[in-house]
């Protein structure tokens, strides 16, 4: 197991911008679940 | 204490990262993990958060867990598949550490996530998922061992 392999591929994982912004806009309310592969809105 | 939607925000964006990953590590699509983000910051504008950090992390690690434990349970969950879990769609692409782990059993593969790259110590880790030191511990050693076999044989 090397440690730092798996730290770099996990740092390389991030939340982009634009799915956190649709995080927060949908939050508030109930959402409904999205199909397999369907896009955010 | 419930948060004002600033705060959560605020602590949602210190720790998505964090949830997206855990989440990764126990779901297996991209959308699922998306949607875990989403159910965590609702929990976190819904219930009662702990004020201090430590706790606060803590307590949203154990949040998503659960929320992940919870899709699985989802008749939704049950009865679709992912376009992921058809490989021949996908392109090959070399195997990474991250994809091996996804092969190890849950637990597991959140002790090693843990572990590695949370940097907990046994001894958290085993308070935050209401476990034995020592069976953290044997986890840990059983998931090495099938990690270094996995890697090797790939």
């Amino acid at each position: 197991m090397e440690k730092n392999r798996y730290t770099e591929e996990m740092d390389n994982i991030t939340v982009s911008d634009e799915i956190l912004a649709n995080v927060f806009r949908n939050g508030s309310t109930i959402v409904k679940k999205r199909k397999k592969g369907e896009c955010l809105p | 204490m419930k948060l004002s939607t600033e705060r959560a925000q605020e602590i949602a964006e210190k720790y998505a990262d964090m949830i997206y990953r855990i989440a990764l590590h126990n779901v297996r699509s991209v959308q699922d993990a998306e949607d875990i983000l989403q159910e965590v910051y609702v929990v976190l504008l819904t219930k009662r958060v702990p004020e201090d950090e430590e706790h606060l992390k803590n307590w949203l690690i154990r949040v998503t867990l659960n929320k992940c434990n919870s899709l699985h349970r989802s008749f939704w969950h049950k009865n679709t598949e992912s376009i992921e879990q058809h490989g021949e769609l996908i392109a090959e692409e070399e195997t990474s550490v991250i994809e091996e782990i996804r092969l190890l059993p849950k637990d597991e593969r959140n002790i090693i996530y843990l572990y590695y790259y949370e940097s907990f110590t046994i001894a958290e880790i085993a308070k935050l998922l209401h476990k034995n030191q020592n069976t953290v511990s044997s986890k840990l050693q059983r998931a090495r061992k099938k990690l270094k076999k996995l890697i090797e044989g790939g």
